[in-house]
């Protein structure tokens, strides 16, 4: 499995590297780095000494991809392209353009702070989706299964942000129950701000999780190891959860262990509506303020991540199925 | 099925004892118990400042966090309007000293600017002003600086400068002026005011030119050390260059002793007084540059651009730019005191109230971050802000605009003890017409028509209506409001476009005929060309995505069509427009400025020939040059504010109204709300140094806050009722279904 996991993490190498050019592309190309300059420095009284100013001194005044005017491995590390691209392999993401903070640091520091809304949401969203599809499962073609599937899919319709201003109305403004927005440390002050954004990323998540994974249970318990258990005269919650359950979880992981990465670059909306400095917050931030260097580090990383979590549902397939072996 | 007994009683107990303690710490209050009782402020940010250094920050909410921490010589009257120069480190505003061509003192107090060949302006400080404490200043029993040559283990458990066991501080001297003064010719920094200043002291470019060349030598000596390797970015990140600022000539500033410096001037320029009230002229002391460029620091990303030291009322306490800022009094603050005269109805505004009272009142200052306007706006509403705006979206909402009263609070703001304050802004908005354009562009009387009859079309107090909620005023000219050479009321009426109303007391635009007759005389009746075709407009701009401007400019597309004009978008990327407007290859376009300064040369300017943005790179948007203009912008640039250069303006804005080069739309007014316990507000469109004179009452505010936010739970309890209910038949068809009954 060893062998089988180097091969995966050298295949990636080529992937990443082929997002690393079309970054570039997108970046450089389409955007110039004077326009980068204009950007940073403002709108009021841009001089053309202040643009090369500024792309000297963040390493923009660079050739893109061949530096001539250098020698030796010089005409290839002196350029943009080296300089801000290939770096990124090693995960130096170099600074911000727009406040020369270290993006690198920024990023090990915001992470905590999406996993603390990532993490509760996934795990409380997980357990109530299985349960309620186990009742589904449970209650298949009845009227109980049948509304559960029309709640499911009305809460599938609303969109996340009709979601976060309902929440936000009814148990932060009307109810007065929660903060409607904010952050604080340490953590246990930051609970009562996550109380709101957890049961909002709950509740939406709900329908979908609950639909994809009572498919699953629907699927298992129409096999033949199920209806063996039953003629042996097992119950039907012994049935389900005993057995069933073990073998659903199989499709389940695969789509657990893909989210688990994404985890950790947040939720978009529900971050800058609560306020929450996470990683969705930060990228965010970097489009609202241009700063492409953090945008491209953090596509870059998402990449990474992407891959890394399709190699690592590779390799849990081994651990939860014995049938399957990685060559 | 035993465990599934047993399972059942134990999740209703966990279940009752979760909503017991959901239910019992229940709020919605933000902040820590206690934390509002003290002399505190609230409020927010919606974008973090990225630029804290004086010689870089320019924007407004980098100016509201720096402004606190910096002092530069000069300031504002907190009260007097207009805006009165008074000194804030200096002993008193500096007077200049005029030098003649043949180097001798002219002994006018205020001549003629092709006269003056120099000027000096010498700034005496104040004594015993001393730095916030900082580890910078740390001293040794030796005297040698704590903190020097440090490893990044010694400092590795600290999170912010205040951390520091050792602290000192030291008295503010001329020589830090001097310092940040040079500090500005720094390339690296990219000063957004540099080639402004450099244009008038005395040997700022040159200072620039050396700086660079400082900066190359270094570079190339670790680039030549590190190989291919070098990567300048990662090098400088790692290790930052401490560029010795003192060392090449500067003439342009001269510290005369430790309470006085001089600065010389090329040319006369009374507008430097307003440049020393600016956190650009403030104070850097070289230990901080010394103590901020070690490669321990760097690592710790401690930098004078995210930590200032400054000699302010605060001192900057938490800076996650992500989450909370937070602005503490500054203990060693020197002695500063609350305005004692003020404008008429001041007093009675109970303004005056804290007169001759020690500042700063408030202790501590939170700016939480928001991104989204309606939730700072429901917790301004529940008390835990203390000031909002007012967003587009709840406008109505909070005030009802009349006729004859003007903008009045809802009721529901009334109910709330909730205070409104307006202020017309120092700003300027406007639609350019290119001169340089064959169609719109020109001097000849019926170009001049054509750009007449758009400006008719253009009603600005139906925009203000329909996209500002009626905030601002029409524009009839370039200067706003509250600088001098802005003509109010009737006499200031642009008769080319606009007329008076006694009775409403505002601008009207003149009637569409009006407009339809000049279109007429400028060769296109009824919008058809000699050419026998339409007339067809072209807006250009970089602003596609934005829906709010693409209502705009339906609206404007609409207002053309009345005058028989087509109006087509040529949106495009920021590059291609920036191209288009530096080549002079545009027709119509949107333009805008706030002032740096309250001053009509930093408005008038904007359309001054040598400043003309096509292939001059100037911030003269119209390209208009009219030698007229030009020769009495020169005579009124250096001026006082005499009559002769209100005369002068007059003429200036008489010229500009009948060329229209630009379609003057409006001025906004910013509206302000604040809840009653906070006091001693006035807007102050020049300075971000008015936080030392707010004051807040934090009993009253504690208060407002119990009494408007006591949680409801019932609703809560209800549903925790009915779900476990619905709970109960579930169970029990389970229960039956194992046991086959």
């Amino acid at each position: 499995m060893l062998a089988y996991i180097i091969r995966r993490v050298a295949y990636a190498f080529p992937i990443l590297f082929g997002v690393n050019v079309a970054l570039f592309s997108l970046f450089f190309f389409v955007n110039s780095p004077d326009v980068m300059a204009r950007q940073n420095l403002g709108e009021k009284r841009v001089t053309p000494e202040q643009i090369e100013n500024w792309k000297r001194e963040h390493g923009y005044h660079l050739p893109r991809f061949f530096n001539a005017g250098e020698t030796g491995w010089s005409k290839l590390t002196q350029t943009i392209f080296w300089q801000k691209s290939m770096r990124l392999f090693i995960f130096d993401f170099g600074k911000s353009d727009s406040d020369n903070s270290r993006i690198g640091e920024a990023v090990c520091r915001r992470v905590p702070y999406s996993l603390f809304v990532t993490i509760p949401i996934f795990l409380i969203g997980m357990a109530i989706g299985l349960v309620f599809a186990v009742l589904a499962a449970f209650y298949r073609a009845t009227y109980i299964d049948a509304a559960l599937l029309v709640v499911c899919v009305f809460l599938m319709s609303i969109p996340l942000m009709l979601y976060i201003l309902a929440g936000q109305y009814l148990l932060a403004i009307v109810l007065k129950l929660t903060p409607i927005s904010g952050f604080a440390r340490p953590l246990w002050i930051a609970l009562k701000f996550l109380v709101l954004p957890v049961i909002i990323g709950v509740v939406a998540e709900f329908g979908s999780g609950v639909r994809y994974d009572r498919t699953i249970f629907l699927e298992e318990i129409n096999k033949d190891y199920v209806r063996t258990a039953r003629a042996k005269g097992l119950g039907e919650v012994a049935v389900l959860f005993k057995h069933a359950l073990k073998n659903a979880m199989i499709p389940i992981l695969t789509s657990v262990v893909v989210a688990v990465p994404f985890l950790m670059t947040g939720s978009l909306l529900l971050e800058k509506f609560f306020g929450i400095p996470g990683m969705g917050n930060y990228l965010i931030d970097a489009i609202h303020r241009q700063d492409f260097a953090i945008v491209r580090a953090m596509v870059f990383l998402g990449s990474v991540l992407y891959v890394g979590a399709l190699i690592a549902v590779d390799v849990s397939y081994t651990l939860v199925d014995p049938r399957v072996r990685l060559k | 099925m035993n465990g599934f007994r047993r399972f059942l009683p134990r999740s209703f107990f966990i279940l009752h004892s979760s909503l017991f303690l959901f239910l019992s710490a229940c709020s919605n209050n933000p902040y820590r118990p206690g934390e509002a009782a003290k002399p505190v402020y609230f409020s927010s940010f919606d974008e973090p400042p990225s630029k804290m250094d004086p010689a870089r920050a320019y924007y407004s909410h980098e100016g509201e966090i720096i402004g606190q921490i910096y002092e530069p010589p000069l300031t504002y009257h907190f009260l007097k309007r207009p805006y009165e120069v008074i000194p804030l480190t200096a002993a008193e505003p500096p007077k200049p000293t005029y030098y003649g061509n043949d180097g001798k003192v002219l002994d006018d107090s205020d001549p003629p600017a092709d006269l003056v060949a120099r000027v000096e302006y010498t700034v005496r400080l104040k004594r015993g002003i001393l730095y916030q404490n900082h580890p910078c200043f740390a001293k040794d029993a030796d005297g040698a600086p704590c903190y020097r040559n440090v490893k990044p283990a010694d400092i590795e458990r600290f999170e912010w400068p205040t951390d520091f066991e050792r602290q000192g501080a030291r008295e503010l001297r001329a020589r830090d002026y001097a310092l940040q003064i040079r500090r500005l010719a720094d390339p690296r920094l990219t000063c957004p005011i540099f080639s402004t200043i450099e244009q008038y002291m005395e040997g700022m470019s040159e200072l620039q030119k050396a700086y660079t060349a400082m900066l190359e030598e270094i570079r190339k000596k670790r680039k030549d050390a590190k190989g291919a390797a070098y990567n300048q970015e990662k090098d400088e990140k790692d290790d930052p260059i401490l560029l010795d600022y003192m060392k090449p000539d500067l003439p342009g500033v001269e510290v005369l002793d430790d309470y006085a410096y001089r600065i010389v001037l090329k040319r006369k320029y009374p507008q430097i007084l307003y440049w020393l009230c600016m956190h650009f002229f403030g104070p850097m002391p070289q230990e901080a540059l010394d103590f901020y460029t070690q490669p321990a620091m760097a690592e710790k990303q401690f930098s004078i651009n995210r930590c200032p030291v400054g000699t302010g009322p605060y001192y900057l306490k938490v800076f996650r730019p992500n989450e909370l800022i937070v602005l503490e009094r500054n203990p060693n603050y020197h002695e500063d005191f609350y305005p004692t005269d003020g404008n008429p109805g001041d007093a009675e505004a109970g303004l005056l109230a804290d007169a001759g009272q020690r500042l700063p009142f408030i202790r501590t200052q939170y700016y939480h971050s928001e991104k989204e306007a309606i939730t700072h706006w429901h917790k301004f509403l529940s008390g835990y802000y203390d000031a909002s705006g007012i967003a587009n979206d709840v406008f109505d909402k909070a005030v009802n605009i009349s006729r004859l009263e003007g903008p009045q609070l809802s009721d529901s703001m009334i109910a709330q003890g909730i205070r409104l304050i307006t202020d017309v802004d120092t700003s300027l908005f406007y639609l350019s017409f290119n001169m340089l354009d064959n169609v719109v562009g020109g001097y000849d009387e019926k170009r001049a028509k054509l750009r007449r009859a758009v400006s008719i079309a253009m009603d600005s107090n139906e925009f203000l209506n329909i996209f500002l909620n009626g905030r601002g005023i029409a524009a009839q000219g370039p200067i706003p409001p509250g600088i001098f050479g802005y003509r109010s009321g009737e006499e200031g009426t642009n008769p080319f476009v606009s007329a008076w109303d006694p009775k409403t007391r505002r601008h009207v635009r003149r009637p569409l005929e009006t407009a339809r007759k000049l279109m007429e005389e400028a060769g296109y009746p009824g919008g058809v060309g000699p050419d026998g075709k339409p007339l067809t407009l072209y807006y250009d701009h970089s602003q596609g995505g934005d829906t709010a401007f693409r209502a705009q400019v339906d609206w404007t597309r609409k207002k053309m069509a009345l005058i028989g004009i087509r109006l087509e978008e040529r949106g495009t990327d920021l590059t291609r427009y920036r191209e288009k407007r530096q080549q002079g290859n545009w027709q119509l376009g949107g333009g805008g400025w706030l002032a740096d300064y309250p001053d009509p040369e930093n408005f008038l300017f904007l359309f001054y020939g040598p400043n003309r943005e096509a292939q001059k790179d100037g911030p003269n948007m119209t390209n208009y040059e009219n030698k007229e203009f030009d020769d009495l912008f020169g005579k009124m640039e250096s001026m006082g504010n005499t009559l002769d250069r209100q005369n002068i303006i007059d003429r200036m804005v008489a010229i500009i109204q009948r060329d229209a080069p630009a379609v003057w739309q409006f001025h906004p007014v910013s509206f302000a709300l604040t809840h009653r316990w906070y006091r001693n507000v006035k807007p102050h469109q020049m300075s971000y140094n008015v936080m030392r004179y707010k004051r807040v009452e934090p009993g009253l505010r504690i208060e407002r806050q119990n009494e408007w936010n006591r949680p409801m739970l019932w609703p809560v309890v209800l549903l925790a009722v009915i779900l476990l209910a619905g709970a109960v038949p579930a169970a029990v068809v389970v229960y039956r279904k194992e046991r086959g009954l």
